[in-house]
């Protein structure tokens, strides 16, 4: 097991210094000078060459490309991501303090997921090709197909505007109570954790239809256990392990949808932050916030794997 | 009566006979999806005569008209504008992204596919790392990047889409080549002194097709609700121009006035989405002979 783990992280280096490669590369070679990007995007300043060499010299751009990117890679293991071009702040610390919303919503969403898909899943797979398995599909089907920007803007208008029960954006603080907290949190992680628990029955209901068919959900039933017990004791457990690998996965395209779920509910996060300083044409940000997403990502399908070959004894660690 | 049907149905041609074909037909949803993507798409590509006004045309006068008022079918927006008439222009925005994205990623996929597996060794090694380096992005989070970096416009978008989601058709189509490449009818080819790429365009790939065909009609599905999503965002198609992501971001001010300039494009994204899963579902269900099938 300690071997596994420490192949897998030897495994990410090739992969993180690919990544870092291609975050650099997506906004240093592609056509255009960030310098007076961001300076025809002040109106409050008019761009001499004098300021322009200046500023090339202070982000290091008029150096070779490739030691640009050394340079860009020895910053990022001190933890240095460069410094906003729009509020000045360390791009690292901006990301830093964004994080704690980010987390909050992307968790509440993959609870709010899992707690929809796995009894849905489940029913739909137990009572195969009934009426309730098709509306099963035909839900899931929709809720892969709603465009989330969509959904969240229609809850706004049904429970902030019309019923005027929940706030219409931003985050809540402790400071006023979970209550407050909870009350800002339930649209946004409904909205994001949608789209996610529609993938999520679908293959639950798969992987359960599989776990069904096997040998030893028959002898269970042959050894005369109630059917709650053959499916939620003995099937659920198995069919649990395939959704748990795929849970990584899903991961990304929950913080692909924080970007969007993050701008209209106007919540602190990163994703937030990664529309505006694209908006603001805010480079060194945007290549940090893209920097994070992916890292978040990763780390978490290494996590993922690590646990699955601790819960499944029959993955082999090479 | 089953000998009349069976009568019947030894005059269809070929096709019909088809188990494929037989299994889609079956399938209500696929015919749904297929009658919803039809429509949509045939009105989009018969704009010119079926929007009843211009889409840009403005009148002052006639902000917000509700759904169903003074010949605007759906109204009008906060510019007079008529939202049918740019509901119909806008789809083809999302037409032509879906086709152009799934173009791009499944040609690059295909092609490298095809070659990782055909050739191994080294090549492989190298593909598959690469296909691994895309598979490590989150991919919404790598378009926008990939946005900031060359700015918005629909072109963009669409290259963009494109270039970040080929590497699941080049994994698909690598493992079908792994299997076909020992098949004796490659081997035989290869004995009749086919040359390599012969074999892989002639011989392969025509075998890949069933799967590439499911993987496609629902890329073009997620193409589109990406594109929408980026249009959302500011990032895709800039206004006037109608799209219906940007409809819905230009409709977001206005929700307390005129929730219907939210509600009406919002649901044409999720009918054009819905409609392509629909159908690729029940695709994947006639063309993939290892999926459970019979869902009747």
């Amino acid at each position: 097991m300690g071997r596994y783990i420490v192949r897998r992280l030897l495994a990410m280096i090739p992969l993180l210094l690919g990544i870092s490669f291609i975050v650099f590369a997506l906004l240093n070679i592609l056509p255009g000078d960030p310098v007076s990007i961001m300076l025809s995007s002040n109106p409050h300043i008019t761009p001499d060459a004098n300021t322009i060499a200046q500023l090339q010299a202070q982000y290091g751009l008029d150096k070779p490309l490739f030691a640009q990117y050394l340079i860009f890679l020895g910053n990022l293991f001190k933890g240095d991501m460069g410094t906003s071009m729009y509020t000045q702040q360390p791009v690292l610390t901006a990301i830093w303090e964004r994080m704690p919303a980010t987390a909050e919503l992307a968790i509440a969403a993959l609870i709010i997921s899992v707690v929809i898909a796995i009894p849905v899943g489940v029913i739909s797979a137990v009572r195969q090709y009934s009426w309730i398995d098709h509306l099963c599909l035909i839900g899931t089907l929709i809720g892969v197909s709603m465009p989330s920007f969509w959904l969240g803007l229609l809850l706004m208008l049904g429970f902030s505007l019309k019923l005027r029960w929940l706030p219409l954006s931003g985050m809540g603080y402790f400071s006023n109570g979970v209550g407050d907290v909870l009350r800002h949190l339930i649209m946004p992680a409904f909205t994001l954790g949608f789209g996610m628990a529609a993938l999520l029955a679908r293959l639950t209901r798969s992987s359960m239809l599989e776990v069904l068919g096997q040998d030893f959900v028959r002898t269970a039933r042959a050894k005369g256990l109630s059917e709650r017990a053959v499916i939620y004791r003995h099937a659920l457990r198995n069919g649990l392990i395939p959704i748990f690998t795929v849970l990584g996965v899903q991961f990304g395209y929950l913080l692909g949808g924080s970007v969007i779920v993050e701008t209209i509910f106007s919540w602190p996060g990163i994703g937030r932050l990664a529309v505006n300083s694209i908006m603001n044409r805010d480079l060194p940000m945007v290549q940090g916030t893209v920097l994070v997403f992916t890292l978040l990502f990763i780390l978490v399908n290494l996590g993922v794997d690590i646990l699955y070959a601790a819960i499944d004894p029959r993955i082999q660690y090479d | 009566m089953e000998q009349l049907e069976t009568a019947q149905q030894t005059k269809l041609s070929p096709f019909r006979q088809s188990r494929g074909w037989q299994q889609f037909r079956r399938n209500r949803l696929a015919t749904l999806g297929l009658v919803i993507v039809l429509i949509l798409w045939g009105a989009t590509l018969l704009a010119e005569y079926v929007a009843t006004h211009d889409p840009y045309e403005m009148d002052l006068a006639n902000p917000f008209l509700p759904i169903g008022s003074q010949g605007h079918l759906l109204g009008t927006d906060n510019f007079g504008r008529d939202v049918f008439s740019r509901i119909i222009w806008g789809g083809r925005a999302s037409l032509t992204v879906g086709i152009v994205v799934v173009g791009i990623s499944a040609s690059i996929g295909l092609i490298l596919g095809v070659i990782s597996g055909y050739y191994g060794g080294w090549i492989d090694l190298v593909i598959m790392r690469i296909t691994d380096l895309f598979f490590a992005f989150p991919f919404f989070i790598l378009a926008i990047g990939v946005i900031a970096a060359l700015g918005p416009g629909l072109q963009n978008v669409m290259l963009v889409l494109g270039l970040v989601t080929w590497p699941e058709y080049a994994r698909m189509v690598r493992a079908k080549t792994l299997a076909l490449r020992e098949e004796p009818f490659v081997e035989s080819a290869r004995a009749a002194g086919a040359k390599d790429l012969r074999i892989m365009f002639y011989h392969i790939l025509p075998n890949c097709l069933g799967p590439v065909i499911v993987m496609a009609t629902l890329g073009m599905a997620n193409a589109i609700l990406a594109a929408a999503g980026l249009s959302f965002l500011g990032m895709g198609v800039q206004p006037p121009e109608p799209e219906w992501g940007s409809m819905l971001n230009e409709a977001r001010i206005y929700m307390r006035t005129a929730p219907h300039l939210i509600i009406i494009p919002g649901m044409i994204i999720m009918l054009a989405v819905l409609g392509l899963n629909f159908l690729g579902d029940g695709l994947r269900d006639a063309l993939d002979p290892k999926m459970p099938t019979a869902r009747q």
